[in-house]
């Protein structure tokens, strides 16, 4: 009698600890909350000072006499922008030679890309000018119009 | 609903229009210069044709032209001798006489050289009158 009613305890027991394991709640209640990444990219472009342009030029000359100096703009991905140059197309004050400079851009140039863009600035003397010097060489140092200005505008 | 959203459209563009906004463009710069050496070509000779403008006009100079290769030319007027030296390109003046009032015509010169005769006029010198052949090679 004593060992039926343990039996019974003993299988009770384990029935309930089956309900109990079976009733256990396996799956994790969960709340969520969201939230932006807020960015301001403030986009920007510089531009390297290249080297002085220069010419050597003898009166006269049959070629014309041209010289030219490298420069690169950096601007952000996507960003457009205009490359401006001032005083292009002058006569130097100093020696009486007229010259013209223009903006050579490289492909694609006028979108920034993250990356530095090559351009150069190349200048023409036009063959056959007199000029003005009062020695056998002359320099334009003395000039108040060869001091040039790249602007990139974005 | 609708009306609404018009109004706040019709809102939003009022003041657009009386607040506009303005966008500066932002610009970044580099400086150069331009540098010039000038050699005056008065201190060298000129390579291809020689010319000179000194002394033209007068009466019987002598104009001597150096060239870059050291080739001496000699534009001479009222030469005796031989008016027909051979001369470096340029124009070469002849002088014959024309007419004598007082003194017959002593001689006829008759050298003869390669050319053409660009122009001709009567010159009064020294009471005589001279025939002067402007020739060009």
């Amino acid at each position: 009698m004593k060992y039926l009613n343990l039996k019974k305890f003993a299988v009770s027991t384990i029935a309930a600890s089956a309900l109990i394991v079976a009733a256990a709640p396996t799956q994790a209640a969960t709340v969520t909350s969201n939230f932006n990444v807020d960015i301001t990219l403030t986009s920007l472009c510089a531009v390297s000072t290249p080297a002085n342009l220069s010419f050597a030029y003898t009166t006269f000359q049959a070629a014309a006499s041209v010289a030219s100096t490298p420069f690169s703009v950096t601007c952000a991905n996507a960003l457009p922008y205009t490359v401006g140059l001032s005083g292009a197309n002058v006569t130097d004050d100093a020696v009486g030679l007229a010259y013209s400079l223009v903006v050579t851009a490289p492909a694609g140039g006028g979108t920034g890309t993250g990356a530095a863009q090559a351009y150069s600035i190349d200048g023409t003397i036009a063959a056959g000018q007199a000029g003005t010097c009062t020695t056998a060489t002359c320099t334009n140092a003395a000039a108040t119009n060869n001091v040039k200005t790249i602007t990139v505008t974005y | 609903m609708v009306e609404n959203a018009r109004i706040i459209k019709f809102a939003s563009l009022l003041i657009l229009w009386a607040f506009p906004i303005q966008i500066q463009a932002a610009q970044v710069s580099a400086q150069f210069s331009v540098l010039i050496t000038l050699n005056n070509n008065a201190a060298l000779s000129n390579t291809d044709l020689c010319r000179s403008s000194a002394r033209v006009g007068v009466f019987g100079e002598s104009v001597i032209v150096v060239c870059n290769s050291g080739e001496s030319v000699a534009f001479t007027g009222d030469t005796v001798g031989l008016p027909w030296s051979p001369v470096h390109d340029g124009s070469y003046r002849f002088i014959t006489h024309a007419n004598s009032a007082d003194l017959p015509l002593s001689f006829s010169d008759n050298y003869a050289g390669l050319g053409t005769v660009t122009s001709w006029r009567m010159v009064n010198y020294s009471n005589r009158d001279y025939l002067e052949l402007m020739i060009g090679w």
